[in-house]
């Protein structure tokens, strides 16, 4: 007989104590970041996959989020458009992480610049009209 | 109502709150203190471990805990790109580099060294058992002085936590042995240990940062 009443508040305060132990409540609104990232690392010429991924979080964490955008997240957002040769956009995206977190300026400072360094050697390109696709970002390895 | 399942349930929920959250241990934060530091540069893991994947799964799961506990976490994507272009692609190089320079490069206020140390997937017959152990070290960039350091060991493995036994837990075990087995996913072990080592007060962890609200609201000067 007492067990039956006993039993669903231990299931009650197990639960709690995970939750509240582990877990808790988070002060920013991460989405499946680390998974994304991880996808990234696993796959990282599908650029297109990743800019996707990072855009749904961005999207999300402004909206049910509450905008509690996450430190890092407007950065990593700029970088996969300076990847995908979106220069003028990841420019802003650079601007929104160093905005929102002072200690950031001196990476976002420099990101932004290469954004912009970018853009010139795009700008080149296009006005000899006959090159491939420029290749976004710059030399690799 | 059948009650094993849900003792079952409650004795997993109780290793998990046990086990997930560390003992407590003294530490020195006198340095850490002294240098505050409102930022913390995560820079590539090493992996000293045959496990391939592993320094990916743990570089992507660093982020969020540390976050979490108040601090700056420069974006882990954006700092690879900057360090390859500096010539420093490779992560053991770009721990044997000066602690100075990399605060310089990035303005960052301290940084992150983790390395894998061990990594052995045994293959049971019902489960895998992972047994790992990672180094967490910070360094603060006014004096490149280490201001935290700990040694995490974990035996991680999805199916021993229930203790209780029965063909309940024999059944979870069958089940999550051959998930795993699809598609081995230690996104879930890395979490944990982070979980395990970034615990604070009441494990091994380090203060909370500027963007915490338990900043400078510090317990342990207290106890």
């Amino acid at each position: 007989m007492k067990r039956i009443i006993f039993l669903p508040w231990l299931v009650l305060t197990a639960v709690l104590l995970t939750v509240s132990g582990c877990a808790g409540n988070r002060m920013y609104a991460w989405g499946n970041y680390d998974e994304t990232l991880y996808a990234h690392y696993k796959n990282p010429q599908d650029q297109g996959k990743n800019l996707e991924n990072l855009k749904v979080l961005l999207t999300e964490a402004e909206t049910t989020g509450g905008g509690k955008v996450p430190p890092g997240l407007y950065a990593e957002y700029g970088m996969a458009l300076y990847e995908a040769g979106q220069t003028d956009e990841a420019v802003k995206y650079f601007g929104k992480e160093k905005e929102k977190w002072p200690e950031s300026a001196v990476i976002m400072d420099k990101m932004i610049r290469n954004a912009r360094q970018q853009k010139e050697i795009q700008k080149n390109r296009t006005t000899q009209e006959t090159g491939p696709a420029p290749e976004p970002g710059g030399q690799k390895q | 109502m059948n009650r094993k399942p849900v003792a079952v349930f409650v004795s997993i929920l109780a290793f998990l709150a046990v086990s997930g959250c560390a003992t407590a241990t003294k530490k020195d934060f006198t340095a850490f203190k002294s240098e505050d530091p409102r930022s913390i540069l995560v820079i590539p893991v090493v992996n000293k471990t045959v496990e391939v994947n592993a320094a990916d799964y743990f570089l992507s799961t660093l982020s969020i805990p540390i976050a979490e506990r108040g601090y700056y976490v420069f974006p882990v994507d954006v700092v690879k790109h900057l360090l390859e272009d500096d010539g420093l692609a490779d992560s053991a190089m770009v721990h044997s580099s000066d602690t100075m320079k990399l605060c310089n490069l990035f303005g960052a206020d301290s940084v992150l060294y983790v390395s894998i140390e061990r990594w052995d997937s045994q293959y049971l017959i019902l489960t895998t058992q992972v047994t790992v152990a990672f180094d967490y070290t910070i360094k603060g960039c006014k004096t490149g002085d280490i201001l935290w350091n700990h040694k995490q060991n974990m035996v991680y493995s999805p199916q021993n936590q229930g203790g209780g036994g029965g063909i309940g837990t024999l059944v979870a075990m069958v089940v999550s042995a051959a998930m795993t087995k699809a598609a081995p996913n230690y996104m879930p072990l890395s979490r944990q240990a982070n979980d395990m080592a970034f615990k604070y007060p009441d494990g091994p962890g380090f203060p909370a940062g500027p963007y915490s609200p338990d900043y400078l609201k510090d317990p342990t000067t207290s106890r």
